[in-house]
């Protein structure tokens, strides 16, 4: 999936479940911030290993270009530091560990993933990797939650 | 003749749906999309109905996949990961709660222990969704 959708999707999801009003600035920057940045870890990928993706191309190589971060480790790092955070400001704690869970999980349903990585190189995918149909879905993820945000931002 | 179309479509439409049922993967991904529903719930008898439904989905899952496919490690695998992605949602949920604090902080531990898991065989892995239900309810009924 895009960034965009994991942005849009995962912020809407932590602001709406969290009951945040739409003028605290700071916690709709960091639900949006936190989705985002996880692929960050696609760029070092991307530039470390350039020649292999130009040769191969992204497609069904795209697993190959994220971290553990991306897989179960992710969600436990991000699960402590939702503990540490939430020892200060819980609700932040809550923004920024569901916007970052929503992206982990749009990732593991929708590519190919290494649950078990760094350990395991065990490979999995719940749905078959269509190029069309991820694309598909991806549009859908990005007008359900546009409409949902322009909702949400007229209230 | 619009019988027969109608009756084609009919067949066309059962095959889909029996495909989608005996693909296991169907139900994880199920199983996920209601963690991520259970976020929205408030009412403590809607938080438990969504549990044993994640429950019952993740149970109903793994028969389908053993009377189609039989037992396989990579399943018992996939599910260990989708096990742990639920729980981390669920108790993610209930931050706000000192007893979701600690139901957080098992669950990550739960994720580290499914790694020993693997490299030892050795189950310690805690079901702790089933484990939750009492609290809720305990607190439904007393509370």
């Amino acid at each position: 999936m895009t960034t965009f959708s994991h942005v849009i999707s995962g912020s809407y999801i932590a602001i709406k479940t969290a009951n945040i009003d739409i003028v605290e600035v700071d916690y709709i920057f960091a639900a949006v911030a936190s989705s985002a940045v996880l692929d960050v870890d696609h760029l070092y990928y991307f530039i470390k290993d350039r020649k292999f993706f130009y040769i191969h191309g992204l497609r069904k190589n795209l697993h190959k270009a994220r971290s553990f971060l991306h897989e179960l480790m992710g969600f436990s790092l991000i699960g402590i530091l939702m503990l540490l955070v939430g020892f200060y400001n819980q609700k932040m704690a809550y923004v920024i560990g569901v916007s970052s869970f929503v992206h982990l999980a749009e990732d593991f349903i929708m590519g190919i993933s290494v649950p078990f990585n760094p350990f395991d190189k065990f490979e999995m995918n719940l749905i078959a990797q269509k190029k069309i149909f991820k694309r598909w879905v991806d549009v859908f993820v990005i007008v359900i939650f546009s409409l949902l945000w322009i909702n949400l931002l007229q209230k | 003749m619009d019988k027969f179309i109608t009756k084609i479509r009919l067949k066309k439409l059962s095959n889909i749906l029996h495909e989608l049922y005996k693909e296991s993967s169907n139900y994880q991904i199920v199983e996920i999309l209601l963690s991520v529903m259970y976020l929205f719930v408030s009412r403590l008898a809607f938080k438990i109905t969504f549990i044993l439904s994640i429950i019952g989905v993740d149970l109903f899952g793994e028969l389908i996949h053993k009377k189609y496919k039989g037992a396989s490690k990579e399943y018992e695998k996939n599910n260990i990961a989708v096990d742990r992605i639920t729980e981390l949602f669920i108790f993610s949920a209930e931050l706000s709660h000192p007893l979701g604090r600690v139901f957080l902080f098992l669950a990550i531990l739960n994720t580290l222990l499914s790694y020993h898991k693997l490299n030892t065989g050795k189950n310690f892995i805690l079901e702790l969704k089933l484990l939750y239900l009492y609290p809720l309810c305990y607190r439904l009924i007393f509370i």
